[in-house]
Formats: structure tokens, C-alpha cells, sequence
């Protein structure tokens, strides 16, 4: 491998470098680390890049490999972190220069997983205040740049400088949050691979919350087994977070490359193919003789219950209502010096009350089950991830009534699945005719990874819109 | 017969001393006898008591399908479903079908044959403790010749079918103190479990986040067979044995509990502890300030409130309709309560019951009174100025294991000023029911069963 491979390497090639010698850690780190400088003022990926601390990891990386200590397929190989996520004597801001002085004082659970598998943390990664927002504008902080265009466009939020951190070869792999798709929107939205965990898979112990019912973490990669090796170090119970207490553990990677022999594939129904993007709805539709040519059977399936978590408020009243028991103190105090995009959300969640609140919850539950037992004789639920591909930021950030008119077309195909609480994968499946890239949602039951990461797998290995590059050298800092 | 402990029931049945037959139509002879008098029961079916006995004989006689409770009349409180019977949950109107189901405790009791006498009153959804209805009549505590005192509420028929005789189980439903407080005011022994350890599946909800499973029994020793024989766990009767000593260490809150006590309470509960301490129980100051905290939250009234406005406005809207307006009107306040402000409340008492039960550890058991008044005539409480004053007492020392997710007993120790019955509260860590069933056990060995220490209720004697 060379400078001009490294940055879009995967972990396993650049594994397969570090244990021939070809590389190391410490030069991999390095050229991430240039690269980031280099590219970073105009992407705006990154809030702060810890680089004494990744130096540190890498050199131990690579003195223990050198030292014939293996700790497997992470070892040595660098990620950044979502500015939600706690990272020892770095400030967690979630968005916000009201919590710049917020110091975490350890690492949070899956940042601590992450080092003891060997991982090198180069960074944080911007996000939208509280993670409260589908798009990836921050106003407060800056909007991370999509890769794809040299005209700012929405990355899509809000793990919104992870997925620009990752399809920018800054990083082969960065962690988010996925209260409502900001992992899978802004992985679609810049042309790369998110995973959305079931609640209990992933600790959030740590994790700046934004709703303690349905907030997830997931990892977002350049490929499907990048972002199976990071979930598999990731998941797993912690005392820290009483959701992963009692879930079966998950092996994902085994099985990985099964392919779609038997498996039972469905188009999802309304309203995942409203108000569709002509371009994204070829693209996914296409997607269908492609699993079918890969073995898969594909049908359609009508999941009402997504139509009833839009319909009934009591639902967002278990996100809004937590989001403002978690931020109320700094909406109280200091409402002029939030994003007014987010502090229009926390709002509506002062007016929501405890009854929606508390029969959200109850429908929480009957809706799980009830799409749990629909989903019976189906693998996977197939749909765009989102229904329009990343638009200018001139056209959306134009006033919060523009802003708000953008809400279903990024959020629409994914915030019903947090409330379903399925997994599911976002992974490119094509691009617009202005080369924006467009993302196919791959949903599975609850605790389906393995189904989830297996289908997407098998449609990356038939295709490769994977393996596109944007053209960066516009971003380039002389 | 059925003054026998439930252990010396079932042996008897076991070796056809006698039968369920006669136990049953034992029962149904009190339930009949008091119905005017105390009137425990919404409903009572005599012929499927007696057809639930034949199976329980048949059972015996073949030695299979049989468990601890079989052949022991059983009464059930009216939010329960059990097939056979209608639903009201203390409504107007019986509730739809589904909520005559049988639920999984229902059916633990069925898988074993046991004699289910009927379904016993209960205020209206569960929300109140002092046992008073609107639409149907309060049973009447039987420790009052005189007047007509309440039962304690919500399982208001509960304690009262002990006491009278027609059941030697009665199961109860427990959010604030709804098993406690009757089981207190009754003289009877009442286990609220910890949250989640029993199924609430088909029982008609107040507040899904704190609705427990309880039962109410004549003694500690019975509620250790009835646990056990329900618990999927168990572990009571071993418990039991591991506590015959009675060197526990017994944690003595200074705060809320004892304060405002009507005359006799404190007294008799201090004079229960110290005859507990004179045999070798060792008494030692516990701080729990998180009481406070929690009873300040029930004042406010926005937890369970809300949580059954919910449930109501939704599910069941023509139920919220019918509902006695002072309790429609809190239900609608509470549920104007803003989302976040409930959440954080739930939060803020998640974290207080973390750091009590992390002090739980230095103590056998907490000790308090479990009720601090004495039971209110029907005229005390007939009006709303009247009621609420009381019913936010009877909750105040109940309420907080709930509300901090811990498990607690009550026994009966004492009478009060106005010959009332006057009970023990023992709290414990969230999941140590079986211990707490232990040490209760140990002390019931000290002071003695109920029908020992208190006598007979006035209106049951003969």
C-alpha cells in the first residue's frame, strides 16, 4: 500500500499491510492525520483531532505487532468518534460551544472497546447540537462539507463529520448515534455504509444521550465487513447501560459472505416510496433484480406500523419529551445561543406532556411487537435510505421553514425504525445524475445485524458502487 | 378447618383428612355469612368454586396437578382477570373480555388447582388507599363493632375475605401501597413484590411502571407458602430457615415514617421492635432522606396519574368517562404534566432507589410503621376535604418502597388507640422478597400470628 491507497484502504488490507511490514500503525496515522489537515478546512469533518493520543495508540499498535502481540483484525487501525461520545480529557460538546468546557473524564464503553481491541482514535467528528436533527447543519459549530460536491451540500445528520470523516478517506471507520437515522442518513447522503444497532447491542454508556428509550450506536465504514468488525468489538453487555444487560451475544461475521441463497427479501410499502427522487427510485427498485439474481427471493411488505409512529405524536413525545429532560437546563438558560433549527425541536418537546409521553412508551412496546410478528416469514425489508439524495445547502438552510420541509425526505424512510427498533444497514446503491450518491436501506427484525450486514454484503460483492471515490481536489488546502 | 395454617391444609388434603370439597363450601359458608355484614366480594360464583374443588380432589386423588395451593380457597381481586368471571376493576361497568382473561398468576393458581372463591372489591382502577368506591359498596373493616370503617385500599375486599374467613389467600395489586395498606388496616400480612418480578399481564393497569403483584395472607408463614408456590424463583421457606435466629439488624429511618402517627401506631410498632430487640435483633439507626423525596413526588400526582390517563385515553376512553370526576380530574392535571418534568422525575427516583439500595446492604430490613392512621369511618372520608387528607397518609409510608423499587412486607403488631389494627413494615432491596419473607418469619416467631397478638376482629368473632 501506498499514499495514494491508504486512505480509502480497508481494515483488512490495511491489516494484511501491518503484519507484512508493508506499513504500520504509525505511518498510517500519520498520512490520516496529513490528510486530515489537508483536507479538513473545507470538509469541516472534525471538531478535534486528538493526535498526541492517536500517535500513542499507534506506536504501542505497532510495537506490539512488531512484538508478536496480535490483537486481531483492529489492531492498529485508526477511527474517529462522533462529538457525543466521551473520550478521556477532551470536551464532549454535542454540538453546542455552551458545553465546550465539558471534559470527559474517562472513555466512554465503546471508545474503551475500541482502544482494548487496538484501535487508534485520530478525532471527533462534528454533529448536529444534541444529535437533534436529520440534515447535518450546524450552526453553531459549522456544517461538515459532502465530499461528493464541490458546492457545500448537506452531509446529512447527525453523525453528520463521521460520514464525511469516512468518505473522505480520512478515516476507514468513525462511530455515530441513531436516534432517528443519523447514522444511515448521512452514510447514504455521502455514499458510504452506516449500521443502525438495536437498542441493547451497543452500550451508550458515555454517550452524550439524546433519548435514553431509542438512542443507538453504530459504526459507519467504506464497507460492509469494516463496519461488521467494529460492531462486533463494539457490542456485548456493560454494567454502564442496563438495555445490554440479558441480550444473547451476536456473532456477525461468521456467516458474513453466506450470501442471499433462501433468504426472503421485501420491498417495503408507503411511505417508504412517497415523494421519491426520480433517481433514487430507480436505483433501489434496480436493486432488486440484483438480489434476485443473487438468489434472493424478493416480494413486497406493507408495514402499517410506520404510518401509525408518524400519525400519533405520543411518539416523538418519548424522543422531544427526553431530548428536553436531558437539554431543558441549557434551553431555560441559554435559548438564544442554541441552533435555532434545534432549539424549534426542543420546544415542540416542552409541549409535549406526560401522558403522550407515557402511552408512547406503551406504544412503543405494541408497535415492536407488533412489526416483530408482521416481519415473521421476511429476512430483510428493503427501501431507500433516504428519498431525496443530499440537496445544496443555499436550497435547504434557506429559512427553518425550508429546513423543516426537508424533514421526510431525510428522516421519513428512517426515524419509524427507531420506534420498530429494527437494525438496519445503509449502503450505496447508485448515484443521481448530479453524481450525488444514493443509499439503500437494508432493514432486518429486532437483533438481525447478522441478516442486515449478510444482505448488504451480498449486494456489495454484486456491485460496486462501493469502490467510487469523490473527487477531492477542490477540497485540497495548498 | 380453615383456621389452619395453608402448610397444615394442604398436608391434610394430601392425606384425605379432609377434602377440598368440604374446604370450599367451608369458605363459601363465611362468604355467605358476612356478605351483608363486611361484604369483601364484587362477585362470587358458588357452583364454579365448587367445580374448581371437585377438579382440586381429583387432582389429589390422582396425585398429579397439584402444588402447594390446591384445594386452598383463593380470592382475587376484582382487576384481575379470571375466566369465568366479569371484569370491572372497580368501574361502573364490567370491562371488556379481554379483561376476563386469565392472566399468568391466575394460572400459576389453576395449574395447581387452587379454589378461586370470587373476586373481591377494589377501588375504582386502583387508584386510591383508603378502599372507598363511588360505584359500588366498601366493604367494611370487621375491627369495628360500631362504626364503618374502611378496609384500606385499593384490594379492599382482600384483607377483609381473610379476615372473615372465605379465603386463606387473597391476591392484591400493589402501585402505592394497595396491598400493604388493606393488609395493615385488616391485621392481615401483605407482600408487595418488586417491580417486575411477577407477571402483571392481565391485570387491569394503573401505572405500568410501578404496578406490582401482591398477595395478602392470615400469616407470615402462609405468605411464605403462597410466594413460593407462585414465585417462579422461590426460595421463601429457605429463607425462613436461614433467619430462625432472630439476630437481624434492623434499620430505623428517622425521617417521615414515624411522624404524625395517630395514637397508638408508633407505640405499637416500638413496642413490637423492642420486644424484637430484647431477643437479640439489633435496632440501629437507618438515614433515609430519599423518603422525602419520593413521598413529595406523590404528592405532586404525576406519575401514576398520568401513566393511567394514558392508558384510559387511549384503550379504554369510555372507562376515563366513567370515572368518579375527582379522580378524572387528577388523571387530566397529571397528564397535562410536561414530558420532560415526568421523565425527569422517573429518573431523579430511579437514582434515589440506586442509592438506597446500595445502603440496604448494611441492614437485614428496613422498619417502620406500615400505615400511619387509623382506619377512617365512611364519615371521615365522605366528603373530598375529608378523603384526600386521608388517603395521602395511608399512602405516605407505603409509597416509597414503590416509588424507589424495593420490596416490603407488612404483619400485623399491634391495635391502635381506637382498637385498630396497627402493622410492621419491613422494606428491603428491589429482588430480596424471598429474604424479607425471612426475617419476617423470625419476627412473626417473636411476636406471634396476628390472630395471637391482636385477637379476633370484633365483627368475625364466633
Amino acid at each position: 500500500m501506498d499514499e495514494s491507497t491508504i486512505p480509502y484502504g480497508s481494515i483488512a488490507e490495511l491489516g494484511r499491510a501491518y503484519r507484512t511490514g508493508e506499513t504500520g500503525p504509525v505511518a498510517v496515522t500519520k498520512l490520516l492525520l496529513e490528510r486530515i489537515e489537508s483536507l479538513d478546512s473545507r470538509l469541516h469533518a472534525f471538531i478535534g483531532v486528538t493526535r498526541e493520543r492517536a500517535l500513542a495508540e499507534a506506536e504501542t499498535a505497532e510495537t506490539q505487532l512488531k512484538g508478536g502481540l496480535d490483537l486481531g483484525s483492529l489492531h492498529g487501525i485508526p477511527y474517529a468518534a462522533k462529538d457525543l461520545f466521551d473520550v478521556r480529557d477532551e470536551p464532549t460538546t454535542a454540538g453546542t460551544h455552551l458545553l465546550a468546557d465539558n471534559i470527559a473524564s474517562t472513555d466512554c464503553t465503546a471508545v474503551t472497546r475500541l482502544s482494548s481491541a487496538g484501535m487508534v482514535l485520530l478525532g471527533k467528528t462534528h454533529t448536529v447540537q444534541f444529535a437533534l436533527g436529520i440534515i447535518g447543519i450546524n450552526h453553531d459549530q459549522g456544517t461538515p462539507h459532502n465530499p461528493w460536491h464541490e458546492t457545500h451540500h448537506i452531509p446529512g445528520g447527525s453523525s453528520s463529520g463521521s460520514a464525511v470523516s469516512v468518505a473522505a478517506g480520512m478515516v476507514p471507520v468513525a462511530l455515530g448515534t441513531d436516534t432517528g437515522g443519523s447514522v444511515r442518513t448521512p452514510a447514504a447522503l455521502c455514499g458510504i455504509v452506516g449500521l443502525k444497532t438495536t437498542v441493547g447491542r451497543i452500550s451508550r454508556h458515555g454517550i452524550y444521550p439524546l433519548s435514553w428509550s431509542i438512542d443507538s450506536a453504530g459504526p459507519l465504514a467504506r464497507t460492509v465487513e469494516d463496519a461488521a468488525l467494529v460492531y462486533q468489538a463494539l457490542c456485548g453487555p456493560d454494567a454502564g447501560d442496563r438495555a445490554t444487560q440479558g441480550v444473547a451475544p451476536d456473532d456477525v461475521l461468521r456467516g458474513l459472505n453466506d450470501g442471499l441463497k433462501g433468504l426472503r427479501i421485501a420491498f417495503g410499502g408507503a411511505p417508504f416510496f412517497d415523494d421519491l427522487d426520480r433517481d433514487v427510485e430507480a436505483a433501489v427498485r434496480e436493486t432488486g433484480k440484483v438480489f434476485e439474481a443473487a438468489g434472493a427471493q424478493v416480494g413486497t411488505i406493507d408495514m402499517p406500523e410506520v404510518a401509525q409512529t408518524y400519525a400519533d405524536l405520543d411518539f416523538r413525545a418519548v424522543v422531544l419529551g427526553e431530548a428536553v429532560a436531558i437539554n431543558g437546563e441549557l434551553l431555560e438558560n441559554h435559548a438564544e445561543e442554541l441552533d435555532p433549527v434545534v432549539r424549534d425541536l426542543l420546544e415542540r418537546g416542552q409541549g409535549m406532556s406526560a401522558a403522550m409521553h407515557a402511552a408512547g412508551q406503551h406504544k412503543l412496546a405494541a408497535v415492536q411487537a407488533s412489526v416483530t410478528e408482521r416481519l415473521r416469514d421476511v429476512d430483510a425489508v428493503i427501501v431507500p435510505t433516504t428519498r431525496q439524495p443530499a440537496r445544496p445547502m443555499d436550497a435547504v438552510d434557506a429559512s427553518l421553514d425550508s429546513y423543516r420541509r426537508f424533514y421526510p425526505a431525510y428522516m421519513g424512510n428512517t426515524a419509524a425504525t427507531n420506534y420498530l427498533d429494527l437494525p438496519g444497514v445503509s449502503l450505496p446503491c447508485g448515484f443521481s445524475s448530479e453524481g450525488l450518491p444514493i443509499g439503500l436501506q437494508i432493514l432486518a427484525k429486532p437483533f438481525q445485524e447478522q441478516t442486515a450486514l449478510r444482505v448488504a454484503r451480498a449486494y456489495e460483492r454484486e456491485t460496486d458502487w462501493h469502490t467510487r471515490r469523490p473527487d477531492l481536489d477542490w477540497a485540497v488546502s495548498p | 378447618m380453615l383456621e389452619k395454617s395453608l402448610k397444615d391444609l394442604a398436608a391434610g388434603l394430601r392425606e384425605g383428612a379432609f377434602h377440598a370439597a368440604t374446604l370450599a363450601e367451608e369458605a363459601l359458608d363465611r362468604q355467605a355469612r358476612f356478605a351483608d355484614l363486611l361484604g369483601a366480594y364484587k362477585a362470587v360464583d358458588v357452583e364454579l368454586a365448587r367445580a374448581q374443588a371437585r377438579e382440586a380432589d381429583t387432582a389429589l386423588a390422582s396425585g398429579t396437578g397439584t402444588g402447594p395451593l390446591t384445594g386452598l380457597p383463593v380470592s382475587v381481586k376484582d382487576v384481575y382477570g379470571v375466566r369465568g368471571f366479569p371484569t370491572f376493576a372497580g368501574t361502573p361497568r364490567s370491562l371488556p373480555a379481554a379483561w376476563e382473561a386469565d392472566g399468568p398468576l391466575v394460572a400459576r393458581l389453576r395449574a395447581q388447582a387452587a379454589v378461586i372463591t370470587g373476586k373481591t372489591h377494589t377501588v375504582e382502577i386502583a387508584f386510591g388507599g383508603i378502599g372507598t368506591n363511588p360505584h359500588w359498596p366498601t366493604p367494611r373493616n370487621p375491627w369495628d363493632p360500631r362504626a364503618h370503617r374502611v378496609p384500606g385500599g385499593s384490594s379492599s375486599g382482600a384483607g377483609v375475605s381473610l379476615a372473615e374467613g372465605s379465603a386463606v389467600l387473597a391476591m392484591g395489586s400493589d402501585t402505592s401501597g394497595s396491598v400493604r395498606i388493606p393488609a395493615s388496616m385488616t391485621g392481615t400480612v401483605g407482600l408487595k413484590t418488586t417491580f417486575a418480578r411477577w407477571p402483571v399481564d392481565g391485570i387491569f393497569p394503573l401505572s405500568p411502571s410501578l404496578d406490582t403483584a401482591g398477595i395478602l395472607t392470615r400469616t407470615v408463614a402462609d405468605a411464605i407458602v403462597a410466594f413460593d408456590a407462585l414465585d417462579g424463583q422461590g426460595g421463601a421457606g429457605a429463607a425462613a430457615e436461614a433467619h430462625t435466629d432472630t439476630a437481624l439488624t434492623l434499620g430505623v429511618p428517622k425521617e417521615l415514617f414515624w411522624d404524625d402517627c395517630m395514637p397508638g401506631v408508633a407505640e405499637g410498632v416500638r413496642a413490637a421492635l423492642s420486644e424484637l430487640e430484647a431477643k437479640g435483633a439489633r435496632l440501629v439507626p437507618f438515614a433515609m432522606p430519599e423518603s422525602l423525596e419520593a413521598f413529595y413526588y406523590l404528592r405532586l400526582g404525576g406519575l401514576a396519574a398520568a401513566e393511567a390517563y394514558a392508558f384510559l385515553s387511549n384503550d379504554l376512553p369510555q372507562v376515563l368517562e366513567s370515572l368518579d370526576p375527582n379522580v378524572r380530574q387528577r388523571m387530566a392535571d397529571a397528564a397535562t404534566l410536561p414530558a420532560h418534568e415526568y421523565i425527569q422525575r422517573k429518573r431523579r427516583l430511579a437514582a434515589l432507589g440506586g442509592a438506597v439500595t446500595a445502603r440496604l446492604a448494611e441492614v437485614d430490613a428496613v422498619v417502620t410503621p406500615t400505615v400511619p392512621i387509623t382506619p377512617p369511618t365512611m364519615d371521615e372520608v365522605g366528603t373530598l376535604d375529608g378523603y384526600r387528607p386521608k388517603n395521602l397518609m395511608a399512602l405516605r409510608n407505603t409509597c416509597v418502597a414503590n416509588l424507589l423499587g424495593l420490596s416490603a412486607l407488612t404483619m400485623p403488631v399491634a391495635l391502635d388507640g381506637e382498637a385498630m389494627p396497627v402493622g410492621l413494615q419491613l422494606m428491603a432491596a428491589g429482588g430480596k422478597d424471598a429474604v424479607l419473607l425471612g426475617i419476617g418469619a423470625a419476627a412473626e416467631a417473636v411476636l406471634g400470628i396476628g390472630r395471637e397478638r391482636l385477637g379476633t376482629p370484633p365483627l368475625c368473632g364466633g
